[in-house]
């Protein structure tokens, strides 16, 4: 494995460059669909992402999902960091620029801007 | 961070199994193989969402099974250094506490939380408490815990983390 590797500078590997993040919301959709396709052989692994997503993504319905997505390409902020703002509730500007160095590429400005369309759109 | 990616698998088959229920079959014994498992390369493989392609199969002049390439996009989740995750504490210790985020066990040790939260072994459940009693971390509580490294093991992925830094430790109820 690589040791360049760090999601405060979003390098995630050659495997993972392009991959599409899924914040829990998107997950718990998916799961939730594929869980009612299935009949048996739901193993543990399954059982126990569905449960994680549906605890910190669960809230969250699919027109919300949709508007967040659509934000963060506005935006032009990358998959990791759509998915990590949609998981995680971040108050304020200091604590955005904490969790996710790498946002601080943008303006003060901006990042307030991105965090109260978050809320807003988290609350409908 | 759960991902959605394109992997690829080689199916065996046995000749029985051809006929017009052969990509049906491929598809079941994908699923099977795949679902569940955890690679060092790509994590937690948790679900397959769709088959893309099928390539011909090959039969091995030996045995008569025949070898079809699988192309298929998976959910799959894996962490990287210094991610944030929201996690769930399942094991409070004294050198440390697990937390899990789905099926990825995460361990925080001493030295990864704040110095002011104490061991505290006589309540029920065992918790780290604040000294100003604001915070306690116990099993069920919700951290948010920032990832140090992660290592392959036999049975799965393990992860470090820390939530001795800013913004990091048990989400108040009030931010949910």
């Amino acid at each position: 494995m690589a040791t360049t590797e760090d999601a405060s500078e979003l390098n995630f590997g050659e495997d993972f460059d392009k991959a599409e993040c899924l914040s829990c919301a998107e997950v718990s959709l998916l799961l939730k669909d594929k869980r009612d396709q299935m009949n048996d052989g739901i193993n543990d692994v399954f059982e126990k992402a569905l449960k994680y997503v549906n605890q910190f993504g669960g809230n969250q319905n699919s027109e919300t999902i949709k508007e967040i997505r659509k934000l963060g390409q506005r935006q032009q902020l990358h998959q990791f960091e759509i998915a990590s703002l949609a998981n995680l509730a971040i108050g304020d500007l200091e604590e955005a620029k904490t969790l996710l160095p790498s946002l601080k590429r943008y303006t003060d400005e901006a990042i307030t801007d991105m965090l109260n369309d978050l809320t807003n759109l988290k609350e409908i | 961070m759960f991902f959605h990616v394109q992997l690829e698998k080689n199916i065996r088959l046995h000749p029985r199994n051809f006929g017009p229920q052969l990509h049906q079959t491929l598809k079941q014994k994908l699923s099977s193989e795949v679902e569940g498992q955890c690679t060092g390369r790509y994590g937690y493989i948790i679900t397959v969402t769709s088959i893309s392609h099928i390539g011909q199969g090959k039969i091995a002049e030996s045995s008569g099974y025949a070898t079809f390439l699988v192309k298929y996009r998976a959910i799959v989740m894996r962490t990287f250094k210094s991610e944030i995750v929201d996690a769930v504490v399942t094991r409070v210790t004294k050198i440390g506490f697990f937390a899990s985020v789905g099926p990825l066990e995460i361990f925080i040790s001493r030295h990864g939380i704040p110095t002011d939260m104490t061991f505290d072994p006589d309540s029920s459940p065992p918790r780290y408490i604040a000294e100003d009693q604001n915070a306690t971390i116990a099993q069920d509580t919700e951290v948010r815990l920032k990832i140090m490294g992660t290592k392959i093991e036999a049975n799965g992925l393990f992860a470090i983390g820390t939530i001795k830094e800013d913004y990091l430790g048990p989400i108040a109820i009030e931010q949910l």
